[in-house]
């Protein structure tokens, strides 16, 4: 491994530069006269007045935050009521930060997952299907990003499935250039010990439930 | 006076003493100034996920940000109603998305090599912010994780080391140092209060996120079964390796489970008390490793990682660049509550040259422990796989161990007689549902199947006695109402039969099949009125039934109704030429006998 050159990481931590001599001490001598004496004292005092504030205000702040960021995964249903009322009042400054997580990985326990099927039609007639999320997707982080919309898709609220179908089927002619396309959203179960025990795999067809969300046309986005 | 105040004042004096113990160990615990190397190191980290995360967004720009893409702007922005959800993504039109994303690009890599780092990190963490919210459908756990990383590198001196900045501060004393003829003296890194608030920022929202992850987790059945593990490896979606071989091995799956409820919901505590803090993060770093090696998740696992290197201490990090000139390790640098010494990190180093030794032992265990198929369950998961393959002998012989096993399962001595009766061994079948009676008296169901075989078997009045018994046990039920109509009737009970088929159209009155035998049946006793409304009825039930229209056109034309007669007999013709044809040249009516209908006894069919 090529090394970087030693300034690059230096810092000695413990070598203090000297005390710089623009801050006057109380000891100072070069303070002679009284009016500006008087004026270092009330500087000094503002100056540690507003120290003191600002001091206040970041520990004020920094509680106010660790009351923030528990409340937000302290929401996740089932929540108490006082923990709603809280996130209620934090959430604008917790969404501002991008801190509105629950943090509810795996859980309440890890659950069948979701796919996308889609068969689209191009102008000439021929067709084309595939589905996401599939392992032809990498680098793999491209394919968890698919993974996470048929995951948003075939788990949302049916008042919103209709949108995120709509907006999908409008994705999918930009892709292919196609005239027609249909989707459905395919939910994997997942399979028992037992089941693998005694052969089952984990692609076996009655694992797999296709639920058509519908056709959408080239003409039904103009 | 003197000696009422006394105590109030001894009180009040133990409590100021207490609340100033409080604000010192507050202050210590968030503003003892710092090492800042840990955190640069941090940024170096993160700053990479960062870059990396964003050039994979670039791999389909179009499909996650662009109007037409994934994440539709109508459903985005009804799914963020109400909420506040910035992200300059809403203001690019989708001409301007590629350059928008190169110079967002740019400033990432900054960021990384720490050039300008106080401008960039925050310039970075709107980015992040920006791309999550405004592709909002297809984010996950690293896109939360990057923003509060990137979110808190901003507040500590994250670019003071490692970084363009550090270089160019040094160049710079370098050259004034030279200037003024002095020996060119590199400038120390002061410990920062700023880098200190940053790590325990990150630290205590790293014990926020677990602490939930770990609570929310004890909602579910599956993390107290043990059988989480196995559910998260089982998910084909999610696996990068072939986790399945498990199976035999469930009790991996229990103790996986069970560390990893310990891990989360504790780690909270456990990471403070500094011996077990080199424990908690090699098993953090180990679930991690899992995370992203076998359940492909690798960005998500190394951004925990990531975060976990806040707990390290100053001198591990500065060991572990020690490849780095001029990174040595400064002893007297580490503050008593800055993280784990050395010495802490042995013992958990020590457990490794003893691992050998137990190694034999833990692959005896290991094999020995591997499951086999021994128990009723199994044995009926086995013949349900068997079944769904259609291997149906092999079916019977995993139901038959199943119940050599548990031999008092009705529903288990059911299912292999439907096997029986399905491989055309009628004998066993009612042997299998006489078990399942013996077991349930109330098994409708069998008393059905058993009946039907029996009817068949030509004892009807034994099949009638079981069809009677199903209708006792479940008087709502369709079938052995319909069935036991069927037996009358052929038995000539006529009374009886029209009771039972008007019974079950009051149960189901969708059956057009009901309505064409009782029609038949009222045919049959010249009950010519009566007999019309149900072939009407079977008609308009199932318009796809010829003899239906046939029996209606005969009935209709017996009623002088020849317009009916005529439309029903076209129908007939265009549906079934052949029978109709037939029906036409006998010109005979047809009767019950030669209506072409279902086996009367097995018409509601096996259940």
């Amino acid at each position: 491994m090529a090394k970087l050159p030693a300034v690059f990481l230096t810092g000695n931590v413990g070598m203090f530069p000297p005390v710089s001599a623009e801050q006057p001490s109380q000891d100072d001598p070069s303070l002679t006269s009284v009016a500006s004496s008087t004026k270092q004292t009330a500087a000094r005092f503002l100056f540690g007045s507003f120290r003191k504030i600002g001091y206040l205000g970041l520990n004020l702040l920094l509680l106010l935050h660790l009351v923030a960021i528990i409340s937000a995964p302290l929401t996740i249903g089932p929540s108490s009521a006082t923990s709603r009322r809280i996130w209620d009042f934090f959430s604008p400054y917790l969404q501002t930060l991008y801190l509105n997580h629950g943090f509810h990985y795996f859980a309440p326990e890890p659950g069948s997952s979701n796919l996308v099927s889609w068969t689209v039609t191009r102008d000439d007639g021929s067709t084309l299907s595939g589905r996401f999320p599939n392992f032809d997707i990498t680098p793999r982080l491209l394919y968890h990003r698919h993974f996470m919309l048929s995951e948003v898709l075939g788990n949302s609220d049916p008042q919103l499935q209709p949108g995120i179908a709509r907006g999908f089927a409008r994705n999918l002619l930009r892709e292919h250039n196609a005239k027609q396309v249909s989707l459905s959203t395919i939910r994997h179960e997942l399979s028992s010990m037992v089941r693998v025990r005694v052969g089952g795999q984990l692609t076996d067809p009655d694992l797999y439930t296709e639920q058509p969300l519908g056709s959408f046309a080239r003409e039904d986005f103009q | 006076m003197t000696g009422s105040t006394g105590p109030l004042v001894g009180v009040w004096q133990r409590i100021s003493g207490i609340l100033h113990f409080i604000q010192q160990g507050w202050e210590r615990f968030w503003f003892s100034p710092a090492d800042p190397v840990v955190l640069c190191f941090m940024r170096v980290l993160v700053g990479g996920m960062l870059l990396y995360t964003h050039i994979v967004w670039g791999l389909n720009l179009e499909a996650f940000l662009a109007t037409d893409g994934w994440n539709s702007p109508e459903v985005i922005q009804q799914m963020q109603a109400g909420t506040v959800s910035p992200s300059f993504w809403w203001y690019v039109p989708d001409a301007m998305m590629w350059p928008v994303h190169w110079t967002s690009l740019s400033v990432l890599f900054l960021f990384w090599i720490g050039c300008c780092t106080r401008i960039t990190s925050v310039l970075s963490f709107l980015i992040c912010m920006s791309y999550s919210y405004r592709a909002q459908m297809a984010n996950f756990g690293l896109d939360q994780i990057n923003g509060l990383l990137c979110l808190y590198l901003c507040v500590g001196p994250s670019g003071s080391l490692l970084s363009v900045d550090r270089w160019w501060q040094v160049r710079q004393a370098r050259r004034t140092t030279a200037a003024a003829g002095h020996h060119a003296a590199v400038p120390g890194v002061r410990p920062s209060p700023g880098a200190r608030l940053a790590l325990r920022l990150i630290q205590v929202h790293f014990c926020v996120i677990y602490g939930f992850a770990g609570l929310s987790k004890l909602q579910g059945d599956a993390w107290w079964n043990g059988e989480a593990v196995w559910l998260a490896f089982s998910n084909l979606e999610y696996q990068s390796v072939d986790m399945t071989w498990i199976a035999w091995y469930p009790w991996i799956s229990d103790l996986a489970t069970h560390a990893t409820i310990v891990w989360e919901v504790f780690f909270p505590a456990l990471i403070w008390i500094a011996p077990l803090r080199p424990l908690m993060l090699l098993t953090g770093f180990l679930m991690h490793l899992g995370i992203g090696g076998l359940l492909g998740m690798w960005t998500f696992g190394l951004i925990m990682i990531f975060g976990h290197v806040a707990f390290w201490s100053p001198s591990l990090v500065r060991r572990l660049l020690s490849g780095l000139p001029g990174c040595q390790s400064q002893p007297g640098s580490e503050s008593p509550s800055s993280g784990c010494s050395t010495k802490q990190e042995k013992p958990a180093m020590n457990l490794l040259p003893s691992f050998h030794r137990i190694l034999p032992l833990l692959l005896v265990t290991f094999c020995g422990c591997a499951e086999r198929i021994d128990s009723f369950e199994e044995y009926l998961e086995l013949a349900w796989h068997h079944e769904r393959a259609g291997n149906q002998q092999q079916a019977i012989a995993a139901y038959q161990q199943a119940l050599a096993l548990d031999p008092v399962q009705p529903v288990a001595w059911y299912d292999l007689g439907v096997l029986y009766e399905a491989a055309g061994q009628p004998e066993q079948a009612v042997h299998a549902w006489t078990q399942a009676l013996t077991h349930d008296p109330n098994y409708s169901a069998a008393f059905v199947n058993r009946g039907t075989i029996l009817a068949r078997q030509g004892s009807k009045e034994l099949a009638l006695e079981d069809f009677s018994r199903a209708i006792t046990a479940a008087p709502s039920e369709f079938a052995p109402r319909r069935n036991r109509a069927d037996l009358h009737r052929e038995l000539q009970n006529i009374p009886e039969a029209l009771a039972d088929f008007s019974e079950a159209l009051r149960i189901n009155p969708r059956d057009a099949e009901t309505w064409l035998e009782r029609g038949l049946l009222r045919r049959e006793l010249n009950d010519w009125n009566r007999a019309l409304v149900d072939f009407e009825q079977a008609t308009e039930l199932d318009p796809g039934n010829a003899t239906a229209w046939l029996q209606l056109a005969h009935v209709a034309a017996r009623l002088g109704l020849t317009a009916v007669s005529e439309t029903a007999q076209q129908r007939a013709l265009e549906l079934d030429p052949q029978q109709a044809e037939q029906h036409l040249k006998n010109q005979q009516p047809a009767t019950a006998e030669n209506a072409p209908t279902t086996d009367p006894v097995a018409a509601a069919g096996f259940q």
